[in-house]
């Protein structure tokens, strides 16, 4: 991923508009799994903007949502796909240059 | 502030919410698996004493590994957080010159205490320089991942002093034990609570 296009491609893309969709992202590349009601009590949101933002993760194929038994009780848990993965990795990648970029053009602003 | 650096930033915070509770709980089962592993061997001890079995050594290994395994699978789980925060750390801090010199100071204590077990091989010593290594790996996890050290933290961090003081007194490996265990029902405590 060397050029500006690319870079801006994969930041500009809908999905990365909301900070909460990439920071469950970023959470799930680490522990895969958690369910609903885990996510909702940690990050302290309403059940409906966390359904929204889950069903578009799933639409993209990024997320799974899977319900399971637990102590009799049917839960929620949201599992990241490897698409998933690999679009965090690409997503990293991509911030990690262009914060790059924008430290070097802001040095050379300077000169 | 650009609006792409702003929503990643935004959605780090996120991110390391989620990270700071399932951190908590493997921290917190790495804690109470440690801190129990002594005072069930002493209880092993008195019992095999009283029935005068001759297996103890077998026995007392055996109780080592399954300690030891659980806690290699928890911190298997705990390089995978390493992983992804590590990545996220580099986007947004300056590795300063203090992080480069705690890095090097931590590597040299690990060799330092990998070395001392080795040597200490054949003794009693060996299952507690498994703690020291232990310690020193949670000390690293909390500096690397940027995790704010709570009260529990700070006292799993000093108590396993105990285990120096027991070559005077053996009952003094009680304040590590204590320690431990009172740091790793906190830990789960936050970990499945609110904060």
């Amino acid at each position: 991923m060397e050029n500006l296009k690319e870079i801006m491609e994969i930041l500009s893309d809908p999905l990365f508009s909301s900070p909460i969709r990439i920071g469950i992202l970023l959470a799930l590349a680490g522990i895969n799994k958690i369910t609903f009601s885990e996510l909702q009590k940690f990050l302290d949101i309403n059940k409906s903007t966390l359904s929204v933002n889950l069903k578009i993760l799933e639409n993209y194929g990024l997320v799974e949502i899977k319900t399971k038994i637990f102590n009799d009780r049917p839960r929620e848990v949201i599992i990241i796909t490897k698409k998933g993965k690999e679009f965090v990795e690409k997503y990293l990648e991509a911030i990690s240059k262009y914060k790059e970029m924008i430290e070097n053009q802001d040095k050379n602003d300077n000169k | 502030m650009n609006k792409v650096i702003e929503d990643f930033l935004k959605a780090d915070e996120i991110a390391r919410k989620i990270y700071y509770h399932e951190f908590k709980k493997y921290v917190g089962l790495i804690y109470l698996l440690a801190g129990a592993y002594a005072p069930l061997t002493e209880a092993v001890i008195l019992i095999l004493k009283v029935s005068s079995l001759s297996t103890m050594s077998y026995i007392l290994t055996g109780m080592f590994i399954a300690v030891l395994i659980p806690i290699l699978f928890i911190n298997d789980r705990l390089l995978r957080l390493h992983g992804i925060i590590s990545k996220m750390n580099k986007i947004i801090y300056k590795r300063s010159i203090y992080d480069q010199i705690y890095d090097i100071v931590m590597k040299i204590l690990f060799v330092l205490v990998i070395l001392g077990g080795i040597l200490y091989h054949f003794c009693n010593f060996s299952s507690l320089v498994a703690f020291w290594i232990l310690e020193l790996w949670l000390l690293y996890t909390f500096f690397h991942l940027k995790f704010k050290m709570r009260v529990e933290d700070w006292v799993a961090m000093i108590s396993p002093i105990g285990l120096i003081l027991q070559a005077f007194t053996g009952s003094l490996m009680f304040i590590f034990v204590i320690g431990w265990i009172t740091a790793g029902i906190i830990s789960l405590v936050r970990a499945y609570g609110k904060s």
